[in-house]
């Protein structure tokens, strides 16, 4: 599981480098989410336009990424591909997470 | 000899592994590309690797839990209107002989509470047009019935 982080406008952009979330990852992903987003950024971003694939496993994995970094601080989406976005409105996670259509957006409105 | 019937031809797909996270991965991805090679792309392709993925991945941490992990089966067939994925492991039975329900978790909670499991057999139920399970002699058989040219997703 390869994240890649860095920071813009003051938000933390976290890319997943992997094609897939899935049970073989999950707790390496939750692992070194809570690595990186142990600084204790406000805002983070989770960059997910590279990844086609994420199961139940993996949402549980972002949603316990988003839990860990406890209230008052933010984890928001971007670059859902369609397999992926289809998970999170299935499981009507899509209303619990805010999410972008792409970085560009999602930067451009906190610029905003 | 006659031509053969629909129920005689060859499956799409068969494939054997073990019962581990990295092998059922393979399988998975082994699926999807049974799938884009007979034509099944897109929202139907996403919604069949998903929906298996799910079985498969409760077989490797539920079916053979507390013991080494056993083999697990996949044959995939192509039939008229549908795709018809049959799984079978020698694993434990489902808890209570049934399928699990497969009913949403609650995520009106607070943040702390959301949860972070339980959306396996919500989504095996969500995307199958028709799932049955039967257990015979030591094996369990799950037989997930997709459409073959439309999405199955249901409100």
């Amino acid at each position: 599981m390869q994240l890649t982080c860095a920071t813009h406008n003051n938000i933390k952009v976290i890319t997943v480098e992997d094609n897939r979330i899935d049970a073989a990852s999950a707790i390496r992903f939750k692992d070194e989410m809570r690595t990186l987003t142990d600084d204790g950024a406000d805002h983070v971003l989770l960059d997910l336009s590279g990844v086609a694939f994420v199961d139940s496993s993996g949402l549980g994995a972002i949603i316990a990424s988003m839990k860990q970094m406890g209230d008052g601080r933010r984890l928001d989406l971007a670059g859902l591909t369609p397999d992926v976005a289809k998970v999170f409105r299935l499981t009507r996670m899509d209303s619990i997470f805010v999410i972008h259509k792409d970085m560009a957006a999602a930067l451009q409105r906190a610029a905003g | 000899m006659a031509a053969t019937a629909p129920s005689q031809s060859a499956p799409l797909a068969a494939l054997s592994s073990t019962a581990t996270e990295l092998d059922v991965r393979d399988m998975v991805e082994a699926l999807g590309a049974a799938l884009t090679d007979a034509g099944i792309d897109g929202d139907l392709r996403g919604s069949i690797t998903l929906a298996v993925s799910e079985a498969l991945n409760n077989v490797t941490e539920h079916g053979y839990a507390g013991r080494a992990p056993g083999e697990v089966h996949m044959v995939v067939d192509l039939l008229a209107d549908r795709v018809l994925v049959t799984l079978s492991d020698s694993g434990h039975g489902m808890p209570g002989g049934a399928l699990p329900p497969g009913l949403l978790p609650d995520s009106s909670g607070a943040r702390a509470d959301l949860p972070e499991g339980g959306f396996g057999w919500f989504l095996i139920h969500k995307l199958c047009l028709d799932l049955s399970h039967t257990r015979h002699a030591g094996r369990n058989t799950l037989r997930m019935t997709f459409p073959r040219y439309l999405a199955p997703e249901k409100s």
